[in-house]
């Protein structure tokens, strides 16, 4: 804290030269100069004083018979005198001031965290429709009043926080489940066969099922029914209660498969001509920076860019990157068949593996390798397992197919 | 650590000192030496700079005389109240 007070006051470092240096130091002291940072070079001593000081030392250089003068002047004091020397260039850091100050009035950046089925582009847009973009005056943003309309107008969001900082305008979401969302959103539902195959295990927790194992069953058939009949003492029904059929079903069954791929292919052979150039976009307007620009009839284009920030949380509408233009001829080539093979593998585990983030799993595979003309094909069976059943809603109309007068009886909801 | 001339005038404000719990270097006026490691020392209670070059520093107690030895010594603060010493500290002496 002292020495950035001694900065705001001002001050110089001076030599002392002579035989009396202690006693010029000691009576400084005792007179309340203060004087710090005192080292010896040689012969001389260094040492700083304030600037109000040393118009004070006059006498006691006299008196000690040393010798001072100033080596190096700091402090504002000083700077503000060489400032006003350039007088354009203090005007430029002013006005870069206070842009800079005018400029946090904005949003300049968007981050969005948390989406998995709701894009970031379609959180723009609807940002945009509410007038809500890259340079909108923060106080025109009521992040409670979005957060209201967020909600609102997207169901899938159980939780939001739209929170700003600095430039950026930072929205949290967290986004239903949606086995959940399915099932809760129902007043009652029943669980039907996705495709034909064999019950290969039921076990229901609710409802009741309506096969077994090893039944053959059809698209669209019901598996388990959430309308549960009341019977009364007397074993007749006195009542339907409805429910959410709840049961882990696996079915079995098998489907074809068939991929290709030719033999004769484009390929990109790069000549090994590539440049860069260097652009700046500020607001919507961009400036390309570049020597020679040569003319590349197929060229590779790379993207690198970055949005100016001077700490976190303040971003300027200023990006800058480069552009990397990589020169390619395109030639035909015959392609390896062993290459080929591996890549039509590749697609068959894609495939799989897409079947499996669908609840679908693979049992057995029976492809194999052909040739058709310039083709390199791969087909076969796949023996599959589906565990992600049908949830229809069981409605109103229901009551049509329940005795006339039981339909009042009916039990609301789940028993949950 | 408390330096004084006389040993009997000394022990007895030591005496007087310890008896009312009061700090030896107000009463006895000795110079109160701290040091930081082997780069800085503070010094209280001194008069005066006797002596000053890189390798030693020479002051003037109120009753002895402190002498610091050293390497590249700087004085880092010099006023009425206190002296902060920066440098390779290599010994304190306190001389008559």
């Amino acid at each position: 804290m002292g020495s950035f007070l001694f900065y705001i006051k001002g001050y110089v470092r001076i030599r002392v030269t002579g035989y009396g240096v202690p006693r010029f130091v000691n009576i400084c002291s005792k007179r309340g100069i203060r004087l710090w940072d005192i080292e010896k070079q040689n012969d001389l001593y260094l040492t700083n004083i304030l600037i109000s000081d040393f118009y004070k030392i006059r006498e006691i250089v006299r008196k000690t018979k040393v010798k001072a003068s100033i080596v190096s002047k700091h402090g504002l004091p000083f700077f503000f005198a060489r400032m006003s020397a350039r007088k354009c260039f203090v005007a430029g850091a002013f006005l870069c001031f206070f842009w800079l100050l005018y400029m946090k009035n904005f949003i300049w950046a968007i981050e969005i965290n948390g989406n998995v089925s709701i894009t970031d582009n379609m959180i723009l847009d609807y940002l945009n429709q509410n007038n809500i973009e890259m340079g909108t005056r923060i106080e025109h943003i009521e992040t409670e009043e979005l957060e209201k309309a967020f909600r609102r107008d997207f169901n899938d969001i159980t939780w939001i926080s739209v929170g700003q900082e600095g430039t950026v305008l930072t929205i949290d979401i967290k986004e239903r489940d949606v086995a959940l969302y399915e099932e809760k959103d129902m007043f009652a539902s029943s669980l039907y066969a996705p495709n034909d195959g064999v019950v290969t295990s039921i076990v229901v927790r609710r409802g009741i099922a309506r096969v077994k194992e090893g039944d053959a069953v059809t698209e669209g058939q019901l598996l388990v029914d959430g309308i549960l009949p009341i019977e009364k003492t007397d074993g007749t029904i006195g009542g339907y209660r409805l429910v959410n059929a709840d049961a882990d079903i696996t079915i079995s069954y098998s489907d074809t498969y068939a991929d290709k791929l030719s033999f004769y292919g484009e390929e990109k052979a790069y000549t090994g001509e590539q440049t860069e150039e260097f652009y700046m976009r500020l607001g919507n307007k961009v400036y390309y920076f570049h020597w020679f620009m040569p003319k590349y009839a197929n060229a590779e284009i790379q993207h690198e860019y970055k949005q100016l920030q001077l700490w976190e949380h303040f971003y300027l509408p200023l990006w800058y990157g480069t552009k990397e233009y990589k020169e390619y001829e395109i030639i035909k080539v015959k392609k390896d068949k062993k290459e080929l093979e591996s890549k039509l593998y590749e697609n068959l585990e894609i495939f799989l593996e897409s079947l499996e983030e669908k609840g679908v799993q693979n049992i057995q595979k029976d492809v194999k390798i052909g040739t058709s003309g310039s083709m390199l094909t791969l087909s076969g069976n796949l023996i599959l397992e589906n565990s992600n059943m049908l949830r229809r809603e069981i409605n109103a109309s229901i009551g049509t197919e329940l005795e006339n007068g039981q339909y009042n009886s009916i039990i609301n909801g789940d028993e949950r | 650590m408390k330096k004084s001339n006389n040993p009997s005038k000394t022990e007895k404000k030591e005496h007087l000192a310890d008896l009312f719990c009061l700090p030896h270097d107000v009463v006895c006026g000795a110079s109160n030496v701290t040091v930081v490691g082997s780069m800085r020392v503070f010094i209280e209670n001194y008069k005066g700079i006797l002596e000053y070059n890189n390798e030693e520093i020479l002051l003037q107690g109120k009753h002895k005389k402190i002498k610091i030895l050293g390497h590249c010594l700087k004085i880092r603060t010099y006023n009425e109240e206190e002296m902060v010493i920066d440098g390779g500290i290599e010994g304190i002496l306190f001389m008559d």
